[in-house]
């Protein structure tokens, strides 16, 4: 099995660090460290720099493409590092673990609608790539799970997934 | 009176930017140069970084002091993508008595954001008290004399 460091939750949120994120995740999966993994936000300087000084409190934030995310989380872990995963839509998450991350859930919390974006499940709408990237999931038995803050139950997806694939003809 | 040069822009989730210009007007009177606006849920970030873009445009990032309620919520996100482009004062934890040391001393000979930013954030931090505690501490303090 591969190794890969402590990742307490791994979470879609196309808003990345937000309010759901800083005052009700961080502190319940009492993580340290938030990696953000995302092409385009690793690409952007400003972007970086901002997310970066603006870490929630007892946090580090770090920024990775797919590709270095993928490098940087399949080493062993430093003891007692918590690793909240944001990625700002499951496509990520598949292609992390198709890229050999062992991660065995993804937390769906938020995905607005835009572009070919249907909705989903409640604030989480997804395009046909996405759909498919979900169910590439399941199948690889990752649990994909739609959860928008702790206090909520978790909510299955496997009925929004059958109705979204035939929404877009999958 | 003259409107005041430094302009005070509220945002917030939902009505909380637009009671508190209520409030504060109750209290101090009616304001010119300060504008309220909302993220309602059916709205986009976008949507709302684009009106604030306006407020910029119009009256210059270095006459406006923008404050959000929220740090890390969607409208401190909207302001906070606006310093990509602009050197935006920004103070996020709105609060009654930091906004009415803004709206009071804005208008105070050579008045400036960064003092201004600074004052509120002050005025913020003297603000918070739990007031149970304070009281129980001062009992204390009678009691050891």
């Amino acid at each position: 099995m591969a190794e890969m460091r402590n990742v307490v939750l791994a979470r879609v949120d196309d808003r990345l660090i937000h309010g759901e994120v800083v005052t009700a995740w961080t502190p319940t999966f009492k993580a340290n460290k938030i990696i953000i993994i995302d092409d385009e936000v690793a690409k952007d300087t400003f972007n970086v720099r901002v997310v970066k000084a603006l870490a929630p409190a007892g946090t580090k934030v770090i920024v990775y493409n797919v590709e270095k995310a993928a490098e940087k989380l399949m080493v062993q872990g430093v003891p007692g590092e918590r690793l909240l995963l944001l990625a700002k839509t499951p496509t990520t998450y598949n292609r992390l673990i198709k890229a050999g991350v062992p991660l065995k859930e993804v937390n769906l919390g938020g995905a607005g609608i835009r572009g070919e974006r249907q909705p989903f499940i409640n604030n989480v709408a997804l395009n046909p790539e996405e759909v498919l990237a979900c169910e590439e999931m399941q199948k690889a038995g990752v649990n994909v799970y739609y959860q928008l803050v702790p206090e909520q139950s978790v909510v299955k997806i496997d009925d929004a997934l059958k109705k979204a694939k035939d929404n877009f003809g999958l | 009176m003259a409107d005041s040069k430094i302009r005070v822009v509220l945002v917030s989730h939902g009505e909380q930017s637009k009671g508190m210009l209520n409030t504060v007007q109750m209290l101090l009177g009616e304001q010119t140069n300060i504008a309220a606006y909302s993220l309602y849920p059916e709205q986009t970030i976008d949507d709302l970084t684009k009106v604030l873009r306006e407020e910029i445009e119009k009256y210059g990032a270095e006459n406006i002091i923008f404050l959000t309620e929220l740090k890390h919520g969607s409208p401190f996100n909207a302001v906070v993508s606006l310093t990509r482009d602009y050197d935006v004062y920004h103070v996020t934890g709105t609060n009654l008595a930091m906004l009415m040391t803004i709206v009071l001393e804005r208008d105070f000979e050579g008045a400036t954001c960064e003092g201004l930013c600074e004052a509120a954030i002050n005025a913020a931090a003297d603000s918070y008290v739990d007031v149970r505690k304070m009281l129980m501490d001062s009992d204390d303090d009678e009691e050891d004399e």
